[in-house]
């Protein structure tokens, strides 16, 4: 089966990828990307769901849980403003839910 | 703990065949155990190494598409880009992993980005586009190990509870009640054997 891949972020930060076919969502608040997001969940028309890290740290617990099932991909994206280690920091959790500590970026 | 059961020779029965039932779920979880590790190890150093280039390239590139998009009017950005000759499509089959399902993401391109007029146009936009683009398979891949290591995660975790619980809860029960109900049997039986011989002196 097909599927699309889309990216929720700020108008003008996300525009670009919309050059390159993606479908883009532009919110301004964390509420607004919720929305969206459960919205896209539902829908079901898109495999990965790419979000910009300057949003998706406001909602890190609410992603958390709808990143529980296997389709879509809920992924954290740096934005224009750099990284905020959200995408890391989720890692960091991942690995510390499977083996029990964090042996990866235990320095 | 003790399990409440009554002493009979019937639940004893009962007994050991869940005790039988509940080592061997416990042998098997161990081993499901013990593949999602081994999975979840393979991918979890890569996912790490793409998610940090990912995680500056990306940077890097929207910076630059906002310097370019900054160098243009609002309107023109927005026309140049709202409709793109380059169509994405992403192509979606499932392994399977000691029964949990990760995905296998294959992105497909049809066309080229360059989908607006150069003369209207700065050139950074060009440059962003062109590293966005360069970053576009990267990303679909870090989507497909970092979904697949947090499926495996879950499951993972899931499963070690599970192992956990047979292990020190309901297999030493088990075990426990099962001696418990053999030493009530045997008594029983002492008690049992010595009225009788009781019986017998009695009536002699």
């Amino acid at each position: 089966m097909e599927y699309k891949i889309a990216i929720i972020g700020l108008h003008n930060v996300i525009l670009g990828f919309k050059g390159l076919g993606m479908d883009t969502f532009s919110v301004d608040k964390p509420k607004q990307a919720l929305d969206t997001l459960k919205d896209l969940i539902t829908k079901k028309e898109h495999a990965i769901v790419f979000i910009t890290e300057d949003i998706a740290q406001d909602i890190k617990e609410e992603l958390e849980e709808l990143s529980r099932v296997t389709l879509p991909a809920i992924i954290a994206v740096p934005s224009h403003k750099g990284s905020f280690g959200v995408g890391l920091g989720r890692l960091r959790k991942t690995v510390e839910q499977a083996v029990g500590s964090d042996i990866l970026f235990r320095k | 703990m003790r399990l409440n059961i009554n002493p009979t020779r019937m639940e004893l029965i009962k007994l050991k065949k869940r005790t039988a039932v509940a080592k061997r779920g416990h042998k098997l979880l161990k081993e499901k155990r013990d593949g999602l590790m081994k999975k979840f190890m393979e991918i979890i150093k890569e996912t790490k190494t793409l998610r940090e280039t990912i995680d500056q390239k990306l940077a890097k590139a929207f910076r630059t598409f906002l310097f370019a998009a900054a160098n243009m009017r609002p309107e023109v950005c927005e026309e140049s880009l709202s409709y793109p000759s380059q169509k994405l499509s992403l192509e979606v089959g499932t392994e399977n992993v000691m029964s949990v399902r990760i995905p296998q993401f294959k992105s497909k391109l049809e066309g080229d980005w360059l989908c607006y007029g150069l003369v209207s146009t700065p050139q950074e936009l060009d440059l962003s586009m062109k590293l966005f683009s360069e970053a576009l398979e990267d990303m679909v891949k870090l989507a497909q190990i970092e979904h697949s290591a947090s499926l495996l995660a879950q499951e993972a975790e899931r499963t070690r509870r599970r192992v956990n619980a047979l292990e020190y809860v309901l297999i030493p029960n088990l075990e426990e009640t099962a001696k418990y109900i053999t030493m009530k049997l045997e008594e029983q039986e002492r008690s049992a054997f010595s009225s009788l011989m009781r019986v017998k002196e009695v009536i002699r």
